[in-house]
């Protein structure tokens, strides 16, 4: 049975469609051992011949990822989406409204619960991400806190949120590190947001998001677009360089629109944490394995 | 022997969806018959026949459905859709144009 271990290890498909595929191999060994017993085979070595018949375990596993790995335009463009309103709300200067906090709070709240008890589907990721998206900016603002809070602050507020965080990888490690990549994406461009418009300044001014707002829409086009083609391709080595490439770039966008607030080692530091968050998942998994 | 794997790739689909045409089959039904009709010809690695079988699917060429056994066996049958027909009848007419005309050529008729 260490033969259909090792291939659910393999696997990188939605929990539903992995199950399926190991009851459907699971019941094809079962039939295939009962031959060969009744055939004379002695009952271990009919086993370990059936599992022999499959053939590598981590070919078949690749195989039926690429079966699967491609999502259609419709799961594409939901995938996007949360990219997609961000975008058109900083457009529209309709962010950061309270309105249109509010109204993207919400949306992606309850799109979120609805992903998470309905199988967890690969569209799920980038929502998830964007919900994180408010985590990251409170935990920054707390150095703007009176001096003697951001301790106080800090200590419960960064236990927290580590928690949650390690809760959401953990969960979504069981089925590929990718997804975790693909759900951490917004968190360099949104960290490179908020240093360009804090650094330097005593205390952070909102009026700084209206003003940049189409870059901010430029930036989260971009990763939108980034989502979309992530979703349509299906080889994994190129779904990396997909995550790779436009981060970079968007970080580029983040740092050139800064108007040199943040600087060359800033952009380093920033694309380094992006490589670091979309590199990372893998060998966390590795360890977690 | 790349070449004959490189043909067996081309030929994998119309080959699984006219056995599938024929009647309802699961994976290791298709496998022993595959053998057994190709006279030993063809052998696949089973695993890789269930990735084929999923893409015909997802392709909506077959559907496949759950069925338990008597003896609390589970099988998963395929059953060929209209579009997977209309697929299999296109791409055997491509099979026996591309099968006569290479036949014309290595073996010529004679007057």
């Amino acid at each position: 049975m260490s033969y259909l271990h090792e291939l659910r290890d393999y696997l990188k498909l939605e929990p539903s469609v992995k199950d399926e595929f190991l009851l459907e191999l699971s019941s094809h060994v079962e039939e295939k051992s009962r031959e060969l017993i009744e055939a004379g085979l002695p009952d271990y070595e009919a086993k370990l011949e059936a599992f022999r018949a499959l053939g590598s375990a981590k070919l078949i596993a690749k195989q039926i990822y690429e079966v699967y790995s491609q999502g259609t335009w419709k799961q594409a463009l939901g995938a996007a989406l949360p990219h997609v309103l961000i975008a058109a709300l900083f457009a529209l200067r309709l962010l950061p409204t309270v309105a249109g906090i509010i109204t993207l709070a919400a949306m992606v709240t309850a799109t979120v619960i609805y992903g998470w008890c309905h199988g967890k589907p690969n569209w799920l990721f980038p929502w998830l991400g964007v919900l994180l998206i408010p985590a990251i900016i409170t935990g920054i603002m707390l150095i703007y806190l009176p001096s003697g809070w951001t301790w106080f602050a800090a200590l419960t507020y960064i236990p927290l949120a580590a928690f949650v965080l390690v809760l959401i990888v953990r969960q979504t490690l069981k089925r590929d590190w990718l997804s975790i990549s693909l759900m951490l994406l917004p968190v360099p461009l949104v960290l490179g947001w908020v240093l360009a418009f804090s650094l330097g300044n005593e205390y952070f001014d909102a009026r700084h998001l209206y003003q940049a707002g189409t870059w901010i829409a430029l930036s989260f086009a971009i990763l939108a677009l980034t989502v979309i083609i992530f979703t349509r391709v299906k080889q994994r080595w190129l779904k990396i360089w997909v995550l790779v490439i436009p981060e970079i770039l968007v970080i580029t966008v983040v740092v050139l629109s800064s108007n040199s607030t943040i600087s060359f080692w800033g952009w380093l530091l920033l694309s380094l944490l992006a490589l670091a968050l979309i590199l990372g998942p893998a060998f966390i998994e590795k360890k977690v394995k | 022997m790349s070449y004959k794997r490189e043909l067996l790739k081309g030929s994998t689909d119309p080959i699984l969806l006219h056995l599938i045409s024929q009647k309802p089959m699961y994976g290791y039904q298709i496998i022993k018959d595959l053998e057994r009709m190709s006279r030993g010809y063809f052998q696949f690695k089973e695993g890789t026949l269930y990735p084929a079988l999923h893409r015909l699917e997802k392709a909506g060429l077959i559907i496949g459905k759950w069925e338990k056994l008597s003896n609390g066996q589970v099988r998963r049958y395929y059953n060929i859709t209209e579009k997977g027909l209309q697929v299999l009848n296109e791409r055997l007419e491509t099979w026996r144009g591309f099968a006569a005309a290479v036949n014309l050529i290595v073996a010529p008729a004679t007057n």
